[in-house]
């Protein structure tokens, strides 16, 4: 039988979603805090929205990309994270879609996933860092757009290649260590979560028969 | 590491005695103005109004804080790069050296930024003046789901404490003779091991976590009632109005402005 929208969404947002859904925030932050201890000229900020997404299905990995974003922005980090709330949320819905069509059982197909999460993300992403941010937004990858134009490229040009290129491997690595998290976490967890039993282990869910008469 | 500490400050002005959602209406109506007008002048004094709702919030401190930390590493390199190399300009303003200033990117570049000034400080001001906490029960209060509520306020729970843990496990790996040093490669292949850690431990808290929410009714379906009450005054319904019917009129102004032979 064929479950209807807002039952999918019931059973996505389970208790242990909503449990999961602040901690994989607080990946995405402390992933944040790594690169910068490590001085690595990357984001990695996307680890957790990539783990909900994955584990309960692509809303959820939405609501946890744009949560994210919307609690850094009442932190004296300040606000600016707002703007970029859906640029973080789609990766999650990306990668929920994606793992439900298996592409999150072999690690090679995870990094093409991430790939095309970044894919999705550039027109949403892409008219607010020119339109807003003038095309300039904190990070090394500024500097490549800068380059760009002054190279004498147009300015959607500029930011959508560096976002294509620099970011692009960014989102990769984030996926690919997204996957192999969810690959050491023990089946007992993956069984709490609606999708992740068929999205990472290929198992379909059976369907119990009611012990008692409704 | 910095510490995402709050940024509200508590208060009793007359912009922090409003109910939230007034300001939440006030921040989205500067964001559809932001993006709707064109002219510098009226962005500029979006901004210069911004600027004094945060002094009458007794805020300007805190703000100037915030918003020059924030603000200044963007907007300098940006008005820097855009006025100097923005495709396509033509006219040329004057040279510096070797270096010419032309028309086109110096006007992209003030566009840009006092758009960016008067959109962000409006949303700078919201996060000064609203307790998230507040905001959650105001939207609690209109029909939104308390689960949501749940989301945002355990996050921001939860992040000082995940912070402590990753600096912990930092400094725990570190006297295990783990380098935050050397090339690229090896730094990456240091980030497994930080990182490992702090997800395993945050999952195997999940099932306590969760029952421990189920045994407590988080999911019967009855009506919630909070503690802290928020109101909605007379004079909040009033104002969300006028704030409303005065963007449309700003807005309808820069479009008149601007189209008009």
């Amino acid at each position: 039988m064929k479950k209807s929208f807002g039952q999918t969404l019931k059973e996505d947002f389970n208790t242990t979603a909503l449990v999961m859904m602040p901690l994989c925030v607080g990946i995405n932050i402390v992933g944040q805090f790594f690169t910068q201890s490590l001085r690595l000229p990357l984001w990695l900020n996307v680890i957790g929205t990539v783990i909900a997404g994955v584990l309960a299905g692509p809303w959820v990995g939405l609501t946890t990309g744009v949560l994210t974003n919307v609690v850094a922005s009442f932190t004296i980090e300040g606000p600016t994270a707002l703007a970029f709330a859906l640029v973080n949320g789609v990766h999650g819905l990306a990668a929920g879609w994606l793992a439900s069509q298996g592409w999150f059982r072999t690690w090679w197909k995870a990094a093409i996933a991430g790939f095309f999460g970044k894919l999705i993300d550039i027109p949403v992403g892409a008219p607010v860092v020119v339109l807003m941010f003038g095309g300039i937004t904190t990070g090394a990858s500024s500097a490549v757009t800068a380059f760009l134009m002054a190279t004498g490229h147009n300015i959607w040009t500029s930011v959508i290649s560096t976002s294509l290129v620099v970011d692009g491997a960014d989102k990769v690595l984030s996926t690919l260590i997204a996957f192999f998290i969810i690959r050491a976490l023990p089946k007992r967890t993956l069984y709490r979560f609606s999708r992740a039993a068929l999205n990472v282990l290929g198992e379909k869910k059976e369907e119990l028969e009611p012990a008692l008469p409704a | 590491m910095r510490k995402s500490a709050l940024a509200y400050v508590p208060g009793n002005s007359f912009i922090h005695r409003l109910n939230p959602l007034t300001v939440l209406t006030y921040a989205l109506c500067i964001t559809v103005l932001g993006i709707g007008i064109g002219q510098i002048w009226l962005l500029l004094l979006i901004f210069v109004f911004n600027m004094l709702l945060v002094v009458s919030a007794g805020v300007l401190r805190n703000f100037l804080y915030m918003f020059v930390r924030v603000t200044l590493p963007i907007a300098i390199p940006m008005f820097i790069i855009d006025s100097l190399f923005y495709p396509g300009s033509k006219t040329l303003l004057f040279t510096l050296g070797p270096v010419a200033v032309r028309y086109e990117g110096l006007m992209f570049a003030s566009t840009v930024i006092s758009r960016l000034l008067s959109i962000l400080s409006a949303y700078f001001l919201m996060v000064l003046v609203i307790h998230p906490r507040d905001l959650m029960i105001a939207l609690g209060e209109r029909g939104v789901s308390p689960r949501i509520g749940y989301l945002v306020l355990s996050t921001l729970q939860l992040i000082p404490y995940i912070q402590q843990t990753a600096e912990r496990i930092l400094d725990a790996q570190r006297s295990r003779g783990l380098s935050l040093k050397g090339s690229l490669v090896k730094r990456f292949k240091s980030y497994l091991p930080l990182m490992a850690p702090v997800v395993m431990g945050s999952f195997s808290s999940l099932e306590i976590r969760a029952m421990a929410l189920e045994v407590r009714g988080f999911n019967l379906p009855t009506k919630r009632v909070y503690i802290r009450e928020v109101v909605d005054s007379p004079r909040d319904r009033a104002l969300r109005r006028l704030v409303v019917i005065g963007a449309l009129l700003l807005l309808a102004l820069s479009i008149y402005l601007r189209i008009r032979p």
